[in-house]
């Protein structure tokens, strides 16, 4: 589907290069978020807009898409440039700030045992021209609601939360498109059983990664808890056991902060 | 008076002029130096906020310059410790005559102390809230959100209760609603909880909270409590009132008119309440649909 081949219906197209001629427009929609974008003599014009599910299950790219006219009347952004480039990637991201996401009943794990807990977060959708790497535009599917992860009200975190639940088993969580799957593994070495009642996920440090059927997901976060109380958090380097051949597909949004983790982990056996 | 004219010319004899230059070509670098000296400080400090940015420059200006001074007053002879001396003296008979001065000053340095609001902070001093711009030595120095500036001597802000809207990240809006008697406390309830998770600058944690407050004249009140960052707050404000009223009017829950109960000093005696016909003539002044009993 590279340079201006039309593309609908199939997997969405994560990371390929796509190009677009002069007045030609594309229109992409990927879980509730429809993006339309139209290039022009000298500007790329973006429309998109968010349906009330943001649980949707739409994927489709119409690139090149016939009747797209971003007319100035419009609610539209205008993106000016002297050489307007043709080509263009649509990339997933995770979220800029740590997500909070909690199991649909919170879970007891025992001393001594281990879990997977599967979560999905939402993705944003960034377009950046080829082959400056300008980035356009980088909007989330659906702009989750804030919450606050601390301690007080005082001391803690900005994040979102992700009223989506938290599954022991990767099968009971639906791959929605708009969304990435983290696979989080718990190894509780302590010698007391943990209440896990929500998950703090530090989503802008995770990478995302794409398969052939165009799911998104990222490297399994693994959380060792030690009988002194503290816990470990290391990020795995692929999704294997889920998604074997998912490729990496740009860069996190920060880079994993050890003395972050630390904090974070604490946190999140409250 | 020619003993005066030739004290007066030997004043700007070349000899005196030299040094007058000398005291401004000192006086010049000194202030170069102290401003040059304040912007590196400031440079350095970036990382720490601007009250501490802005603190450091004063610091640092006042301290070269001041220096600078002594050095000045030194090239025209003049023994600055005996001066100093004097300034004592002088202190106290000022300190007498500018006591609200005085005070301000040793206000500003506990309110520098204290920390409990910085440049960039809105605070909220009696009637008055805006965004600070400068903690100085005499007073405080605000823009209001009208766009006003304003002074606030640094006294004032010691004796008076102080708001610090900015020090925390994240604040906690009420509502304060009344419902009528006739509505059921928990639909009120989950409406409310509704209208929280639809809106996405409502914090999940920690929960919104509703509360059954009291019985009010015209309905029963509810506490409803939400929390939102710092920075959303007002789009919270400006969003949340507007969407509660939609979301009750939609579920037909009446939010009631003030009522009044009047009773007439007429004793025992009924009175007569006529319902005027919707096509007769409008009423006079003095009152007809609850009038005197008809004579006919």
């Amino acid at each position: 589907m590279s340079h201006g081949e039309p593309a609908s219906g199939a997997a969405f197209p994560w990371g390929r290069e796509l190009s677009l001629e002069l007045g030609q427009g594309a229109r992409f929609s990927v879980g509730p978020l429809t993006i339309v974008v139209q290039r022009l003599a000298s500007e790329w014009r973006a429309a998109w807009e968010t349906a009330e599910d943001p649980l949707a299950m739409a994927s489709a790219a119409a690139c090149p898409a016939p009747d797209v006219d971003l007319d100035e009347d419009a609610d539209i952004h205008r993106f000016a440039m002297r050489d307007v480039p043709g080509r263009f990637v649509l990339s997933p991201r995770l979220a800029d700030r740590a997500m909070v996401v909690r199991p649909s009943r919170p879970l007891r794990l025992l001393p001594g045992t281990q879990a997977n807990i599967h979560v999905s977060t939402p993705l944003w959708v960034a377009m950046t021209l080829a082959p400056s790497g300008v980035t356009l535009f980088d909007e989330p599917v659906f702009r989750p609601s804030d919450t606050w992860f601390g301690p007080s009200t005082v001391e803690g975190e900005l994040c979102y939360v992700s009223r989506t639940s938290a599954r022991l088993e990767l099968a009971h969580l639906p791959l929605r498109p708009g969304r990435a799957v983290t696979r989080i593994h718990v190894d509780n070495r302590s010698g007391t059983a943990v209440n896990l009642e929500r998950v703090h996920l530090p989503a802008p440090e995770l990478q995302p990664f794409v398969d052939e059927a165009g799911h998104v997901w990222t490297q399994p976060v693994e959380v060792t808890l030690h009988a002194h109380g503290g816990a470990d958090v290391r990020y795995g380097s692929s999704p294997s056991q889920n998604a074997p051949a998912a490729v990496p597909l740009g860069a996190p949004r920060q880079s994993p902060r050890r003395h972050l983790l630390a904090r974070a982990m604490s946190a999140l056996w409250p | 008076m020619n003993e005066l004219w030739a004290d007066i010319t030997a004043i700007f004899s070349a000899a005196n002029l030299w040094i007058l230059l000398r005291v401004v070509i000192v006086l010049a670098v000194g202030w170069l130096v102290g401003r040059g000296l304040g912007l590196l400080i400031g440079r350095v400090m970036r990382t720490r906020g601007p009250h501490a940015v802005q603190l450091a420059r004063r610091l640092v200006r006042y301290f070269v310059f001041g220096a600078t001074l002594v050095v000045a007053l030194s090239l025209f002879g003049i023994d600055v410790g005996v001066l100093l001396g004097a300034a004592g003296i002088v202190t106290v008979a000022v300190g007498f005559a500018a006591q609200s001065s005085a005070s301000n000053a040793i206000s500003g340095f506990f309110l520098l102390g204290e920390k409990a609001f910085e440049v960039g902070d809105t605070i909220s001093v009696g009637e008055t809230m805006g965004v600070v711009l400068s903690i100085d030595l005499m007073s405080v120095k605000l823009r209001t959100f009208d766009n006003l500036f304003v002074r606030i001597p640094n006294e004032m802000m010691l004796k008076t209760e102080l708001r610090n809207l900015s020090r925390f990240p994240i604040r906690r809006l009420d509502l304060l609603l009344t419902v009528g008697y006739g509505e059921d406390f928990g639909r009120v309830r989950d409406i409310l909880r509704g209208a929280a998770v639809d809106n996405p600058f409502v914090f999940d944690e920690p929960k919104p909270m509703i509360v059954f407050n009291g019985f009010g004249d015209n309905g029963y009140t509810v506490q409803y409590s939400v929390w939102a960052a710092r920075e959303r707050f007002l789009e919270v404000k400006a969003s949340l009132h507007a969407e509660v009223v939609a979301a009750l009017s939609a579920a037909h829950i009446v939010i009631p008119k003030p009522r009044r109960h009047v009773e007439l000093s007429s004793g025992d005696t009924p009175i007569l309440v006529r319902v005027a016909d919707s096509d007769a003539p409008a009423a006079p002044s003095s009152g007809a649909s609850i009038g005197e009993p008809s004579s006919s």
